[in-house]
């Protein structure tokens, strides 16, 4: 057992005056500081290319959603907010959403229907403070969905080379990456873990 | 400044509406209901980096008694429904309500037996949020949105009716 001791204060100390003024010139210092505040009406957030908004559905050259309606989203939504119902079309996709619609009051914008779109049809917009006064303003349908493909175009890039889609041969792209890395591919370099880490992962796909 | 009586009130029409509209807008106390973790953003939202206080909103006190808009921030239980319930109706009229996030508002990812899905169920909701949770920045949005609706007239707490509330509708 330890037995604490007080110190006995001085005058001063117990007056609390070199407390105050000691807190009082700190606050007086921050006045000087860098200001922290963002104004957020007047100064948005510019959100890079690996942000989560909410998805949206891209839209082709002719102004035709890339969806072929497949429903792998629907399926893997957690919180099941999307809804599609499919329908033929005489285009060569052959397959098209009649109807799609996302309740962005269920979705939690994690990004499984993006990464799980084989078509990189949905991919997550850069949308991030919708709010309403009704349940029903939040649930987008087909029309309201569709966002030209130019808009989207720096989240495109950024899917592209995380999932590693759309490419001739993934592994040779890894390997490439695996190069220019620290010298040779010793096992503790850490350009080497990543790259075998990145293969591993696609094997497991 | 005519005053007439509508149901044991009075109505003020004129300048004194006016201001009474100015005062309310600009110095929205918040309830902070936090439930879970949109209570974390929402804590971000009053802090220095995004100053809830800019708007006059920054009395964020756990006492509904002095508190204007609740902001229902996290998921809440059938459990929590009751309390949620009675926190409302502890506070003094005119009162306005924010459902911050998705599963305040909808359920969200939740769709189980446990969770309220939406807290509109229980009490009359003003604005909905997106988001999981939402950005501070989402959150602000929200609070200038019901500021909108306290200038036009058009919150619940203006005699609006709340649209009706579907019971146990389908997932979404």
């Amino acid at each position: 057992m330890v037995l604490v001791k007080d110190r006995k204060l001085s005058f001063g100390e117990r007056c609390y005056v070199k407390s105050i003024v000691a807190g009082l010139l700190y606050t007086f210092s921050n006045l000087f500081k860098r200001k922290v505040t963002r104004c957020y009406p007047e100064q948005k957030l510019a959100p890079g290319p690996s942000f989560h908004g909410v998805p949206v559905l891209v839209k082709d050259a002719d102004g035709h959603p890339k969806c072929v309606a497949c429903g792998l989203c629907e399926y893997v939504c957690p919180s099941r907010a999307i809804r599609i119902v499919a329908t033929e079309t005489e285009r060569p996709i052959e397959r098209m959403p009649k109807t799609f619609e996302i309740n962005m009051l269920r979705c939690i914008e994690c990004g499984y229907c993006e990464e799980a779109c084989p078509e990189e049809a949905i991919v997550m917009s850069q949308q991030y403070e919708l709010v309403a006064s009704s349940r029903g303003e939040m649930r987008w349908d087909l029309n309201r969905l569709l966002t030209a493909e130019a808009a989207l175009g720096p989240r495109l890039g950024y899917i592209r080379k995380t999932f590693h889609r759309f490419q001739a041969d993934p592994r040779a792209e890894g390997t490439a990456r695996a190069v220019p890395g620290k010298g040779g591919t010793g096992a503790g370099k850490p350009g080497a873990s990543q790259a075998s880490a990145l293969a591993r992962y696609r094997d497991g796909y | 400044m005519a005053a007439e009586s509508v149901d044991g009130g009075f109505a003020m029409t004129g300048p004194l509406a006016w201001l009474l509209k100015w005062a309310r807008k600009n110095s929205l106390w918040p309830m902070p209901l936090g439930l879970s973790c949109c209570a974390i953003e929402m804590m971000a939202t009053l802090g220095p980096r995004f100053d809830l206080s800019r708007f006059g909103m920054e009395v964020a006190r756990f006492s509904p008694r002095q508190s204007d808009v609740m902001i229902v921030a996290g998921t809440v239980t059938w459990k929590m429904a009751s309390v949620v319930r009675r926190i409302y109706d502890q506070m003094p009229n005119p009162k306005y309500v924010v459902s911050m996030g998705v599963c305040a508002s909808s359920g969200g990812i939740y769709q189980n037996y446990a969770v309220l899905q939406g807290v509109d169920r229980i009490i009359p909701v003003d604005v909905y949020t997106m988001g999981c949770p939402p950005r501070p920045d989402t959150l602000i949005n929200a609070l200038l949105l019901v500021q909108k609706k306290i200038d036009e007239g058009t919150t619940h707490a203006h005699g609006n009716p709340q649209p009706a509330v579907v019971g146990l509708e389908a997932a979404t």
